[in-house]
This record gives structure tokens, C-alpha cells and sequence, in this order.
């Protein structure tokens, strides 16, 4: 049989494997849902600038219009100095720049401009979406119709009007939704598989990393993410060997526990590295609009904070808004008082104000 | 249809090494976390009074360092920068760490004495749409021990505009393309004098005289600002007092809106 013959024959057979099929079912549909009728789009409301600027791109508005108001899903190239790009200067790092890398090369090649279209990422978008709802499906069930019924509510939430547009915008969303689409194929194929191997585990070792490298945000999932890798112990070498001792048991989640602390540690260091300023925002945030204005005794918890009373002032104004507690020096060293430690103990010395009043 | 089970055991193939998280992560590493560091075009200490910058998205504008670099003045800029601002001492002691821009804000200010020296104004020369603004040290020069903040003029433009101007500021009161930054009216609306409009402001008049005094006053100004009489010459001027408290002298002219500048005695470039 000549390779060409092969080759036609491997290709045909992969094209009516069942994920090869819904694959293409999918992604067809959600691009036509993105751009079929228009383009499906979000406004950025600044954080896509922060995040697209590290492309050397910026946003094709017009000098000092709103880019929430208005949706601009054309991007060109520039040059940022200093700290003009970030978060004030720092960089804001997202999985999803490797998307949009990807949706700027295509950009240039199939269309010319120096910049990025968000049409090349709702593309990109749609295939990534498609094949992993295609995944989850064939993982879960083994009747076509279940598949498909599956794929259908995967398709119809995923394509809805809360997430779609968010597959064209420059904001680090759809790495949080691929990436949770992601994580759960890669746990149905943890889950499902008689005998579990390093290559299930890397899988959802690296969905869960393509998920929290997406938002800081997502490393909650770590909570349900490293019982899971540790459930089931790697199978052994001879297949229809017995459990083995509970020694040998315990060696053979020694490769899980080392991607679970390796996971724990990248997402401190990931967290660790976002920028100060949005520590200093959301801690900010955390104090002033969430624990004062619902506390009992705002000036007592300013002083378990360490925090000079007279902020109870700035209680329920945000950090850039006059009156903020920001523009003053006792501002100084804010997060080193103020940040998640300090809070939780707040919250616990006096548990009424946790619930709210 | 029912599968049958294959009648042989499959082949054993070699086993896999796992997928290809390695490159990916290797992949997403490289583009997520080493992009490099943004290029620098000026150090902020070694900005001079005069240095024009042009920047040209708001992000840009607003943000709270400047790193670009200069640019002639006589080619389009957005930025000039006027005066050196200060910090309070409490401020500028502050470190290693710069402090949090709302802190810096707070602390800093820009001299308003140059104000009008810097672009050439005389007494009878009332500028307009110009704004300051001011951008401080970055994160490193901070640490390094640079305090220098520059406070920076910015021209009016027409809103999605980019607020360019290729003339430098310092000096523009004696040349004709002082328009972009003189004040004039249309009705009730303040704007600059390239703008079409129907008076000129001519600086003040004394408040302590009676009302016909003042007029007076005001026609002298106008004499001097445009070196012609009242109604006489192309412009067709006439004085009137105007504002709360009656002290703002304007030359009206009548007819169709005129844009440019009534003074006289500029220099063209």
C-alpha cells in the first residue's frame, strides 16, 4: 500500500471519528454564531488595553473616546514607551496573549494590517471551543445522541449572549472559558480511563495551568483540581496486577503529588507576579467598599488594620474618586496592612461583619 | 451495529511521552511572561524646558510616567514641557518604592507663574484650551532617586482628535498661529480663535470706574491689541465690556464668523 493511499485512509478515518465530526459541527456553528450576522463583539473597559498593548497594539478608537461605549475590533500597531503599557507600567501576564499572538499573524498574513482584527480571534475562539466541546462530549458519553444532546448544551451556554462576546474582545476571558473547557475534558479523561497514565495527569496539570495563567482568578480551581489528581493512583507497569499494598499505592501517586505542588507553586508565583497595582486596587476595594460600609465598627476595623480611623471617611468611595483614602500619605504601605491576612482575621475576630449586615 | 472485538490484541504501541504540555507551557511562558522590557526614548531627568514629546493615544496621555522620546517642536507633538513641578518633602522621601500614583498626585504640583511668560503673553493676551499635565518619575528612575516631575502643555482639539500642534508653545503669543491657544467667543461659547467666532478677548478693564469709562477702557485695548481704530480696518471691531462683574474687554466684530487672531504686530513663521 503506498504512503499516499495510507495517508487517505488515516485522513478519512479521522474525519468520521465522532470528535473529528462534532468538532467540526461545533466550531462551524460558533463561528457563524460570531460572525455569521456580524460581528459579536465586547467593549474593552481597559483591561484589554493592558493586555493588547504587550503586542505593541492599541485600540482603534478615536483620541479619547470611550472604549466601553463603543465596540473597536480593529487594532494597530504601535510603540509603547516605558510604562505607558500594563498596569501602570507593569506587565499583566494572560494565557490569552498566545490567542491573540496567534490572531495577530493571521491578521497580517490574510489581511495585511499591522495590528489585529478580533475577528481572527473569535475564529481561533470557535475552534478551540468547538474541538473541546467536542471533547468533553465524546469523553462523557459513548451514545451518539448523548454526545450530541451534550455538545448541544455545551454549545448553547458557551454560545449565549453572557459569554459569546467575549470571544471577540481583547480581554482575558475566553482564556478562562477555553481553559475551563479545557480542565473538565481533561478530568473526563482522567476519570473515565481504566488505567490512568503521567499523560492523563499532564493533561490536567496543563488545562489547569492554560486556566489560571488565563485570570488570577481561576486558581480556585486548585481546590477541586489537586484532590483530583490525587484520587486515583497511576496504573501499574502489568496490566491485571492486583491494587498492590497500600505503599505501592502511595509511590504511584508520588507523580501526582509532585504536578499538584508543582500547580500550588506556579500559582503562587503567578499570583505573586501580577501587577502591584491591582493588589493595591482590590485590596483597596476589599476595605473601602466591601468590609466598611457593611461593617458594624468600620473605625474598629480600621484600627485592627493598622489603619489610620480617619479613612471611615473614604468608606464606600472608590480608589479614584475624590475623597478616596488613596490620596493621602497614610496611604503609603496600604497592601503590607491591609492585604488578604490581615482582612481574613478582621473578619474572623468578629464574624457578624463576614455575613454582612 | 455492534463492534466486534478485534481478533487479535491490538498492538502494543510504544508509550506515549504525554502530550505536548512541555513546548505549550514553554510556549505560554515565553509569551506571557518575557516579552521584554518596553523601550525608553527619554529618561524624565534628562527632559528639558522645551522638550516636546508627541504621544498620541489618551493611555499615553494620562499615564503617569513619560519614557517617549523628544521630538522637534516644529513637527507635530502633543506635549511640551513648560516648568519642572515639585513634591512636597514628605513625597519625595519616599522609597525605595515609588508610592501609589493617588499618593504622587497629591503631593506634587505645578508652578502656575510660567504660565503665561512661557508662550509670550501680554497683558492683553488671554490664552485658552491649554491644559497641564504632569508625569513623574518612572518605577525605576524612583528607586534610582530621580524626583524630577514635568509639567507638560497640552493644546484643545476637536473631540476623537489627536491634540497636536507642530509650532512650538513657548513664544506662539507673537506669531499668527497663536490663534490655536487665544481666547475668543461665539455668542456665549469660550473656544480658541482658529475657530470660527464673533470676538476676540482684549484683557481686562478696571472695575472701579462708571460703565462708559470702562468702555473707553476697552476700545483702548483694542486699539493696542489690534493697532486700528474702532470700526476701522478689515475686522470691523467694536468694544464691549462683558462677564460678571463687567471687567473682560472684547472685540466684536460683525457679520460672518471670522477665525485667526485681530492682534497685531505678529511675526509669521
Amino acid at each position: 500500500m503506498s504512503g499516499l493511499v495510507r495517508a487517505r485512509r488515516t485522513a478519512r478515518r479521522a474525519l468520521s471519528s465522532p470528535f473529528a465530526l462534532l468538532t467540526a459541527l461545533c466550531s462551524s456553528l460558533f463561528a457563524l454564531r460570531m460572525l455569521g450576522g456580524g460581528l459579536i463583539g465586547m467593549s474593552d473597559q481597559g483591561d484589554g488595553h493592558r493586555l493588547l498593548c504587550q503586542l505593541g497594539l492599541r485600540q482603534g478608537n478615536g483620541y479619547d473616546t470611550s472604549t466601553r461605549d463603543w465596540f473597536h475590533p480593529l487594532w494597530y500597531d504601535h510603540t509603547w514607551y516605558g510604562e505607558d503599557c500594563g498596569a501602570v507600567g507593569e506587565p499583566y501576564r494572560s494565557t490569552q496573549l498566545v490567542v491573540a499572538w496567534v490572531a495577530t499573524r493571521l491578521t497580517h498574513a490574510l489581511t495585511g494590517l499591522d495590528g489585529l482584527d478580533l475577528r481572527f480571534v473569535a475564529l481561533l475562539s470557535s475552534v478551540l471551543v468547538g474541538a473541546l466541546i467536542a471533547a468533553i462530549a465524546v469523553l462523557a458519553a459513548r451514545r451518539w445522541v448523548t454526545r450530541v444532546l451534550l455538545a448541544g448544551a455545551l454549545f448553547v451556554t458557551t454560545a449565549d449572549g453572557a459569554f459569546a462576546g467575549y470571544f471577540a474582545s481583547a480581554s482575558s476571558e475566553p482564556g478562562s472559558f477555553t481553559g475551563l473547557l479545557a480542565l473538565t475534558a481533561a478530568v473526563l479523561a482522567l476519570l473515565r480511563t481504566p488505567r490512568v497514565r503521567v499523560h492523563h495527569l499532564l493533561l490536567v496539570t496543563a488545562a489547569t495551568a492554560l486556566l489560571i495563567g488565563a485570570k488570577t482568578q481561576n486558581a480556585t480551581v486548585l481546590a477541586a483540581v489537586v484532590p483530583l489528581l490525587l484520587l486515583r493512583p497511576l496504573a501499574s507497569r502489568r496490566p491485571g496486577a492486583a491494587p498492590g499494598s497500600s505503599g505501592s499505592q502511595l509511590l504511584r501517586r508520588l507523580p501526582a503529588l509532585g504536578l499538584a505542588v508543582a500547580l500550588v507553586a506556579g500559582s503562587g508565583a503567578y499570583l505573586h507576579a501580577q501587577p502591584d497595582r491591582f493588589t493595591t486596587q482590590n485590596d483597596y476595594a476589599a476595605v473601602f467598599i466591601e468590609m466598611l460600609p457593611h461593617s458594624p465598627d468600620p473605625v474598629g476595623d480600621l484600627r485592627a488594620l493598622d489603619l489610620p480611623v480617619a479613612m471611615a471617611e473614604s468608606s464606600g468611595i472608590a480608589i479614584g474618586a475624590p475623597g478616596s483614602a488613596a490620596n493621602s500619605l497614610d496611604f503609603v504601605g496600604f497592601s503590607e496592612r491591609a492585604g488578604l491576612t490581615r482582612r481574613v482575621l478582621v473578619y474572623l475576630q468578629a464574624p457578624p461583619s463576614a455575613c454582612g449586615r | 451495529m455492534r463492534r466486534h472485538p478485534p481478533a487479535h490484541p491490538p498492538r502494543r504501541s510504544r508509550p506515549r511521552r504525554g502530550p505536548a504540555a512541555v513546548p505549550v507551557l514553554a510556549l505560554v511562558a515565553l509569551l506571557t511572561g518575557a516579552c521584554g522590557a518596553p523601550p525608553v526614548g527619554m529618561a524624565t531627568d534628562a527632559v528639558r524646558i522645551g522638550t516636546c514629546k508627541d504621544k498620541t493615544t489618551a493611555e499615553e496621555m494620562t499615564g503617569l510616567s513619560d519614557s517617549s522620546p523628544a521630538v522637534p517642536c516644529t513637527t507635530p507633538h502633543t506635549l511640551e514641557t513648560y516648568a519642572f513641578g515639585t513634591l512636597t518633602g514628605e513625597v519625595s522621601r519616599l522609597g525605595p518604592d515609588r508610592p501609589e500614583p493617588e499618593v504622587l498626585g497629591s503631593g506634587t504640583s505645578c508652578p502656575l507663574e510660567p504660565l503665561r511668560p512661557y508662550p509670550g503673553a501680554g497683558e492683553l493676551d488671554s490664552q485658552w484650551g491649554v491644559s497641564v499635565f504632569v508625569k513623574h518619575p518612572t518605577r525605576s528612575e524612583w528607586r534610582r532617586g530621580v524626583r524630577t516631575v514635568l509639567c507638560d502643555l497640552v493644546v484643545e482639539a476637536p473631540p476623537a482628535t489627536v491634540p497636536r500642534l507642530d509650532v512650538p508653545l513657548r513664544g506662539i503669543m507673537a506669531h499668527p498661529d497663536s490663534a490655536r491657544v487665544r481666547l475668543c467667543a461665539d455668542g456665549e461659547a469660550l473656544l480658541t480663535c482658529e475657530r470660527p467666532h464673533d470676538a476676540e478677548r482684549a484683557g481686562d478693564v478696571d472695575p472701579g470706574v462708571a460703565d462708559a469709562d470702562r468702555r473707553a477702557a476697552c476700545e483702548d485695548n483694542g486699539r493696542a491689541y489690534t493697532g486700528t481704530a474702532p470700526g476701522a480696518g478689515g475686522a470691523g471691531w467694536r468694544a464691549q465690556v462683558r462677564g460678571e462683574g463687567r471687567t473682560q474687554c472684547w472685540l466684536v466684530t460683525d457679520g460672518a464668523p471670522r477665525t485667526g487672531t485681530l492682534r497685531a504686530g505678529l511675526v509669521a513663521r
